[in-house]
């Protein structure tokens, strides 16, 4: 990892990004966006994710910033907590420091063009770091202050489910991803990961028999975690994509427990320092994953808290799992990249949209403009290759909009012959999670051509004339 | 998906998703999500296998 040293002359003197900003941006340009509740809720006795279901039910999805949650150890906790950030694209694109308009594909294409992009961290003192304003070490650490989320009724415990960051003990690259950390005690987390990126580096240091330093950052901007989702190679060093994700290098000081050999971001909110010890597992789980189903109960690693670091008025930061707070998180790196893979083999592909309906993972509509019969299975063929995640593919026209599910299904209805347009790829590396899949690792994929075919007439589309319809806006008879 | 097995806590009676592989045969104790007792696959109330297989292990272990 490159790290600048900052001089009074360089960018990273302006003013770095705050969540507290963007909460203000929203309560001034976007008041809709934002919904505060006053009223003491219990996070660990299900009352958020009680509120926030109950909003998602009526359709309305604001972020959500709880003022008085209580804690573990029953009183008001001094974090209050903010949720459901990224179930809106409208929020995701203002983090970005997009037009909130810019929602949609364009969104998608920005984080991928940004994901390409490196600005390498810059590294300030510890004076200099709003998360260092308190420092708590050791038996001084109790997790129970915090307002940590029990989501979903089969969660045995409150989790921590945002973003830890381990570093390759060979390489010496850091790596960020989503996962999540059951509370086990005042210092003592479980910690579920997958076979990606975090768990080789574990995988690594426990080879040795040697502990894993891990970092969870509690609260961020909003961008450091739309960041955090990113899909580079193994190798790449994640601080210097959050950079790029948030357009400013991000400002690093030592972390506490292993000082200049393990940086951590100075402008979080809070963060926890702790250790994976090597070759201990418990049980952990199970808890409500991004399908809207359970993931099992597991064997699974432990972290045992070190220490935990945060400003004087810290926001705590969740997640609301399993629903669109989550897809929509997993959904726009995936359709940018997919994009611009498309692109290269099927120049008229329009727009790409791994929709809410399908967890934001599992469903890829593509709109194309085709140019000959084939080109929408090319299309298909990549996204499946591409993202291990999709699972059906519904390639349309480029009359469709892939943002707009009645559309997609519109066509569905009246361009698709099963017996043509379907095609079924047995035997294809799927997800564990997937609650339909019957193999532990192997699905099924589909591909739908929703396009009409080019080498025979097709019924055209019903219209009104354009020129009429413009004569006659809505606005002239609704006021 | 991963196969798991559903066991039922002998204490509240209600059942959760717990993963084959890493569990069935470990002789870990289980942790009810519901009530936090902690108990063995083989005092479980009832357990539904990951094929479908259902059977009643605290039953089956009583003495006659």
């Amino acid at each position: 990892m490159n790290v600048l040293v900052t001089s009074p002359t360089s960018k990273s003197s302006a003013r770095p990004s705050e969540l507290r900003d963007f909460l203000n941006l929203l309560e001034r340009d976007h008041p809709k966006e934002l919904l505060r509740i006053s009223e003491e809720v219990n996070p660990a006795n299900f009352e958020v994710t009680a509120i926030l279901a109950n909003l998602e039910q009526k359709g309305i999805n604001p972020m959500v910033l709880f003022e008085r949650p209580v804690n573990q150890l029953g009183k008001v906790s001094p974090f209050p907590l903010v949720t459901n950030i990224y179930s809106s694209r409208t929020r995701c694109a203002l983090a970005l420091g997009m037009q909130a308009h810019q929602n949609q594909i364009e969104l998608s294409l920005e984080y991928s063009r940004r994901e390409q992009c490196r600005i390498p961290p810059v590294r300030i003192s510890a004076v200099m770091a709003p998360v260092k304003q308190v420092v708590k070490i050791g038996d001084e650490v109790d997790l129970r202050e915090l307002p940590i989320v029990r989501h979903h009724h089969m969660d045995p415990a409150p989790y921590i489910d945002m973003a830890p960051i381990m570093r390759d003990p060979e390489m010496g690259h850091y790596n960020i991803a989503f996962l999540r950390t059951m509370y086990k005690g005042p210092r003592k987390l479980g910690l579920h990961m997958s076979p990606r990126h975090n768990w080789q580096m574990c995988r690594k240091n426990e080879l040795k028999n040697q502990p894993t330093p891990v970092v969870i950052i509690v609260s961020h901007h909003p961008a450091f975690f739309l960041g955090s989702t990113n899909v580079a190679p193994f190798g790449t060093d994640d601080y210097e994509v959050l950079g790029a994700m948030m357009n400013e290098p991000i400002r690093l000081v030592p972390s506490e427990t292993w000082g200049e050999d393990f940086m951590i971001p100075a402008d979080a909110e809070m963060v926890i320092e702790g250790v994976i010890p090597p070759n201990v597992r418990e049980v952990e789980g199970p808890f409500g994953e991004f399908p809207g189903t359970y993931g099992p109960q597991r064997l699974r690693w432990i972290i045992d808290v070190k220490a935990i670091s945060h400003r004087r008025d810290a926001i705590y930061q969740d997640i609301f799992v399993g629903h669109a707070d989550d897809w929509v998180l997993g959904s726009i790196p995936k359709e940018g990249a997919l994009f611009n893979r498309i692109k290269g083999v099927v120049p008229g592909v329009k727009a790409v949209h791994l929709p809410n309906s399908g967890v934001g993972r599992f469903n890829c509509y593509i709109s194309i403009d085709k140019r000959v019969d084939g080109e929408s299975k090319q299309a298909a063929f990549i996204a499946l290759g591409e993202v291990d995640f999709v699972k059906h593919v519904i390639v349309v026209d480029g009359d469709i909009d892939p943002y707009n599910e009645q559309e997609v299904m519109y066509a569905f209805a009246t361009r698709v012959q099963a017996d043509q347009d379907v095609d079924i790829i047995k035997n294809s590396k799927g997800n564990t999670l997937d609650p339909s899949q019957v193999d532990d690792i192997m699905t099924a994929k589909m591909i739908i051509d929703a396009t009409k075919p080019l080498r025979r007439p097709f019924a055209t589309r019903l219209e009104v004339p354009a020129e009429v319809r413009a004569r006659f806006p809505v606005e002239r008879f609704i006021k | 998906m991963v196969k798991h097995f559903d066991p039922t806590c002998p204490q509240c009676h209600k059942s959760f998703h717990v993963h084959h592989e890493d569990l069935r045969h470990a002789n870990v104790q289980l942790l009810c999500p519901y009530c936090g007792k902690q108990f063995l696959v083989e005092e479980c109330d009832k357990l539904i296998e990951h094929d479908g297989t259902v059977s009643y292990p605290r039953r089956a272990s009583r003495p006659n």
